[in-house]
């Protein structure tokens, strides 16, 4: 957190140069004013041209003070303005190195809260801390100052006295942390709940929920009610607590004050002055106080930045080698996983594709075959085991050269909320529209672009304006594009009519000629052309072979392909 | 601003913010809402009370030597310091469980009245902008809240009083008052009113930071695999510049207010000061009357100030009210009915009527005039190339939009006529895209039929083909939308939900898409055995093949309706889409 400080040192070092400008300037406002009216006091004859000089005095004060008050309000907002965007940069930076566990692990929600709502209760604190903190602490000194030089003794008492209205508001605000980090966790709770709700309004209408739903969304809200009303409610109580200190701090100044001019040793006039200043004295406590209470809730929001700015990144491998291999034969070598570390999804799989092979990986939903994908991509790595692609251990060189090897066409087909164009050059933004255009035309995208309101410029900025269907096409083209050495399709087609597909097919044959490809399907013609049948099951290859080959063997592959006929004569 | 166009304006304000709304959410807290400013009221009384106090110290006690009149009032001081604090105490206490009480109701009557919009509506505003008028515009609500209960009463009160005591003192010094504190109610209001759009372009700003964030996240093992990191930086940043800029406009003309008001009480005090010199030397004014009023003036500045930030405050937190005033204010528009419909016994369980369906942002119809009728128990399978208009079918019979022209009807009755509760517990619609809530197995079986037992959700979970799946463990944890689970696992939960509810209807929108040939069958299996009127709508005719009907869908169009053999004879699109598939067989 400190480095965005020292990274603004300058305008911060402005801020408070300002807001101390101003401070002073407010204390010797009434100084003057009442050197002016000490001037009227022989009322026969006054003195105007005193009064005047006085009179320009304030209005050159006037002038600087609202001069300084303007410059600090407006360097503050840039710089935590500028702040707050600097953070939600670095953060989101930061998430795009996470490891994938981290973010299948939490609630998308979550992670948003923390980039938007604590990102802004934190700033929210810095403002205040260079609003209110300084000012205040300039005014404190210098009215020490003018006090000392009245009286000594009286002025010792206020000091001895002051520092205790600080103590209560630090007990507060200690005593109350732990309800502002509740109400922050309660928080987050809230809105992965609201997320999560509002994006699934469609099944919650029909599966009648809606008032389980409210329901649980109030069970919540209730909980961060209490929550938020103990913590707000007494962390507002610093500020008449420093408050009643002030006044108990007046009453002694003024019975010191008192017994003193009985004695003789101090004039009535001094002790009005004094007791002016002891109430001046208390306000930029007051001041400071409810900023340590508002701090609050922003140490606890900046300590949830700080958890996500230091989680740990996925390995680091710039200096890697890249990696540019020469052939794309990939190998599995007795490979184990586990996502939880407790329930295994793959078990020593070990597989050799050679370079140019086209293999179906088959098996029974659950079987591991995404899993596979996921380890090969080094969206996670394997808990033991090495694959290889070309010879090369794939953890020996940088995730961006090895993943530049690939392209993916995912089943849950995502489609960036961005323009058509955008997310067909993905890939390879140097592609020229004459070849858009002839993968568009060949994946049938070209139809239902066509049909869009700006064609290729057209924005997808809601999850309704594609289709299922239109988004796996657009996944296609995307991949076509950037054409890469070795293709993953992962059901790459199960949302395409079949119509379609037959001629979406034929142009992904052309794409997978002389290429590596890996193929997850359940339809038959995607499997049956392939050179190879790799069976899994609870993690293993259990058969391997040619659709032929695994026929005659009549196990596992046999009964899975027959059971498709069972209905119908198709 | 001409005064017709502020009044006009004010009016415009006074609709949007909901005054009428705000006056609802805040019935359950009247009594804290009231009590709160009271007890700060109470506390600026004792705050003016103590200077009185010490002044009779200095005046008599001091004066006359009498040291038990100075102790006894100074512990007068105290003790009405305690007695303020124990008001302010009280006071706090009220404002924080208004502020707090006030802000949930609203997030809780948000909440609902979003669950009661219709698609159409959800639409409009898009989900993350709901998500965060949801939470982050009510949180601001709060605020704005819970300061105004704390200070909006005292300062006016204080503004008042002091200038009254001024008007006593002289009344045509006072007047320097009244042109200050009008010029700065209109200062106020200008720049009030020129920065609550503002504040909302700022809240429109961090709408697309959110969705932008929402679309990394979602689309993470894409973007990862096309190595697109660097890329998405540099947007999001433009995104947070975009907001920065707004932000700083914003403040620029917020930053105006605190120094513009400095400015003008400081000329207030330099005229008061020249006009009472003049005053005195005539010999209408004491000295003393000009230090009383620079002391008013000096009050009157100190509340002035907080009154600004306060403000400031109420601004940005009026500007988060509005927001969440315009998904209030926007009804459902789908006309809803509380009484069950007349139905005929005999008639069909489903039946299209010439519907027609366009999106309202789109410019052709998806829909057109289609019209089927299903008798109860029967089966229509509904198959269609990619964008034919499939799953708008599914939504229009659950009515998460209605038909822009014909008539949907359930059991003779236009499904319009039924309360959507009614008609939702007589649906159960499975989606392509399986999505399930976070929690457990057993939650989300639960969420599908609140009273299921036991063993009605094994069975649901084995007839789905998922019980072994998931180790017949029904407490393993959910993630949010289920991404824990396969895609065919997600499926096939869904499908468990389906079995679970049992409705009169059930429709499989491409329900198996993800499932392997095996477990599909075998669903398959089942969903012939259990007697529900079926629509089966997906792009594989090995799906629908023995279904009672089947409609072709083309371009939103019915391009053919009848049983496998009818439409193997009459219908082109059919014949070809068959052919497509038995290709698939023969290779």
């Amino acid at each position: 957190m400190k480095r965005y400080l020292t990274k603004h040192a300058l305008a911060l070092i402005l801020i408070v140069l300002c807001s101390c400008a101003s401070a002073l300037v407010r204390i010797l406002i009434p100084l003057i004013v009442g050197k002016a009216i000490d001037s009227m006091m022989p009322i026969a004859n006054l003195d105007f041209a005193l009064i005047k000089d006085y009179l320009k005095q304030l209005a050159l004060c006037a002038a600087v003070y609202s001069l300084s008050q303007w410059l600090s309000g407006q360097l503050s907002n840039r710089t935590v303005f500028t702040i707050t965007r600097e953070i939600r940069n670095d953060l989101f930076a930061r998430l795009q190195q996470l490891p994938l566990s981290y973010l299948d692990s939490h609630l998308h929600g979550q992670t948003i809260n923390i980039l938007i709502s604590d990102v802004e209760q934190f700033c929210d604190g810095l403002l205040l801390i260079s609003g209110s903190l300084f000012g205040g602490i300039i005014t404190i000194l210098t009215i020490l100052i003018f006090m000392f030089r009245l009286n000594g003794s009286i002025a010792l008492t206020v000091v001895l006295l002051t520092p205790l209205s600080l103590l209560i508001a630090r007990f507060i605000a200690r005593n109350t942390h732990s309800l502002f980090t509740s109400q922050s966790d309660l928080k987050g709770k809230l809105n992965g709940l609201s997320d999560e709700f509002i994006t699934s309004q469609k099944r919650i209408r029909t599966f009648n929920y809606h008032k389980e739903a409210q329901q649980r969304f109030d069970a919540v809200n209730e909980q961060l009610r209490q929550c938020s009303t103990k913590a707000i409610f007494f962390s507002s109580l610093v500020n008449p607590s420093t408050r009643l200190i002030n006044n108990a701090i007046y009453a002694l100044t003024g019975l010191q004050g008192a017994l003193m001019c009985l004695n003789g040793t101090l004039t009535v006039g001094a002790l009005s002055v004094f007791l002016s200043y002891a109430g001046e004295f208390g306000k930029p406590f007051n001041d400071i106080s409810s900023v340590l209470s508002e701090l609050q809730s922003c140490r606890a929001s900046g300590a949830k930045i700080e958890a996500l700015l230091s989680e740990p990144l996925e390995s680091r491998d710039d200096s890697a080698e890249q990696l540019d291999p020469a052939s794309s034969a990939i190998s599995f070598e007795d490979i184990h996983f586990s996502y939880d570390k407790i329930k295994p999804i793959i078990a020593g799989l070990s597989l050799n594709i050679r370079d140019g092979e086209r293999v179906a990986l088959v098996g029974t939903t659950g079987c591991g075959k995404t899993t596979l994908i996921n380890l090969l991509l080094r969206f996670y790595d394997p808990d033991k085991g090495t694959i290889r692609l070309d010879g090369t251990d794939i953890t020996a060189v940088s995730r961006a050269s090895l993943r530049s090897c690939f392209g993916m066409v995912l089943q849950d087909s995502w489609v960036k909320q961005s323009t058509i164009r955008e997310n067909l050059i993905i890939g390879n933004p140097a592609v020229s529209q004459q070849r858009i255009d002839e993968i568009c035309a060949i994946t049938h995208c070209d139809s239902f672009i066509r049909r869009m309101k700006d064609g290729y410029e057209t924005v997808i900025a809601d999850d309704n304006v594609l289709s299922a269907g239109q988004k796996q096409l657009l996944s296609i083209a995307r991949v076509m594009i950037a054409d890469p050495r070795i293709l993953i399709l992962d059901e790459a087609t199960s949302n395409i009519d079949t119509r379609t597909e037959i001629n979406v097919q034929k142009a992904l044959e052309a794409l997978m000629e002389n290429k590596t490809s890996l193929i997850v399907a359940h339809r038959l013609s995607t499997i049956v052309n392939c050179d190879r049948i790799v069976v899994m099951d609870k993690g293993q290859i259990i058969e391997q072979g040619s659709h032929k080959q695994l026929l005659a063997q009549r196990g596992f592959y046999y009964t899975l392909y027959n059971s498709q006929f069972r209905h119908g004569n198709f | 601003m001409p005064p017709a166009a502020f009044i006009q304006r004010a009016n415009v304000l006074y609709s949007e913010y909901g005054v009428k709304e705000m006056k609802e959410y805040a019935a359950k807290y009247r009594l804290p809402l009231i009590l709160g400013p009271l007890f700060k009221i109470l506390e600026v009384f004792f705050d003016l009370l103590v200077p009185a106090i010490m002044n009779s110290v200095i005046d008599i006690g001091i004066a006359n030597g009498d040291k038990p009149y100075i102790t006894s009032h100074i512990i007068l001081i105290i003790a009405l310091g305690l007695t303020g604090f124990i008001c302010t105490a009280i006071a706090q206490f009220f404002a924080a469980r208004a502020g707090v009480g006030v802000a949930s109701e609203i997030r809780s009557r948000l909440f609902a009245h979003i669950q009661s919009l219709s698609e159409k509506e959800m639409d409009q505003f898009s989900y993350s902008s709901l998500n965060s008028r949801l939470t982050n515009d009510t949180y601001q609500v709060q605020n704005g809240l819970n300061l105004a209960i704390r200070l909006l009463v005292r300062s006016p009160f204080i503004v008042f009083g002091a200038f009254f005591m001024a008007w006593r003192l002289s009344p045509r010094l006072s007047l320097i008052f009244i042109v200050m504190i009008l010029i700065l109610l209109v200062i106020v209001s200008a720049i009030t009113l020129l920065t609550i759009p503002m504040y909302g372009q700022v809240q429109k700003q961090l709408d697309s930071v959110m969705a932008r964030l929402k679309d990394n996240l979602t689309g993470v093992r894409i973007l990862r695999a096309f190595n697109r990191q660097k890329e998405e930086i540099s947007q999001f940043e433009q995104v947070t510049q975009g907001q920065l800029q707004a932000q700083k406009r914003v403040a620029f003309i917020a930053n105006l207010l605190n120094p513009l008001t400095y400015a003008l009480v400081n000329v207030a005090i330099i005229l008061i000061i020249h006009f009472g010199a003049i005053q005195i030397s005539a010999g209408q004014l004491s000295t003393g009357n000009l230090i009383a009023l620079y002391n008013y003036l000096s009050q009157i500045l100190i509340e002035l100030i907080k009154l600004v930030n306060l403000i400031i405050v109420i601004n940005r937190s009026l500007a988060s009210y509005r927001r969440i005033q315009q998904v209030i204010n926007t009804p459902n528009s789908l006309p809803l009915c509380s009484q069950l419909p007349q139905t005929a016994a005999g008639s069909p369980a489903l039946e299209f009527r010439n519907v027609s369906f366009r999106y309202p942002s789109s410019a052709a119809d998806t829909l057109e005039d289609i019209s089927f009728s299903l008798s109860p128990g029967q089966c229509l399978g509904i198959i269609g190339a990619t964008g034919s208009g499939k799953s708008t079918i599914a939504d229009l019979i659950a009515r998460h939009y209605d038909v822009t022209a014909g008539q949907i009807l359930l059991n003779g009755a236009d499904i319009r006529d039924y309360p959507l509760e009614e008609l939702h517990q007589r649906i159960s619609l499975v989606y392509q895209k399986a999505s399930l809530f976070s929690g457990t197995v057993r939650s989300n079986l639960l969420t599908a039929r609140g009273d299921a037992s036991e063993a009605q959700m094994i069975s649901a979970l084995k007839d789905a083909q998922v019980f072994d799946s998931i180790d017949g463990d029904l407490d393993r944890s959910v993630s949010q939308s289920g991404t824990n689970f396969s895609g065919g696992q997600r499926q096939r939960l869904t499908i468990a939900q389906a079995f679970l509810r049992n409705a009169d209807i059930l429709i499989l929108d491409d329900a198996t898409s993800a499932l392997d040939f095996k477990t599909e069958s075998l669903i398959r299996e089942k969903l012939a055995e259990s007697r529900q009127t079926l629509i089966i709508i997906s792009q594989r005719v090995s799906n629908m093949i023995s279904a009672d009907a089947i409609l072709v869908l083309d371009n939103g169009r019915a391009v053919g309706l009848g049983s496998h053999r009818q439409l193997l004879a009459s219908c082109p699109v059919y014949q070809e889409t068959c052919a497509s598939q038995q290709a698939e067989e023969v290779a």
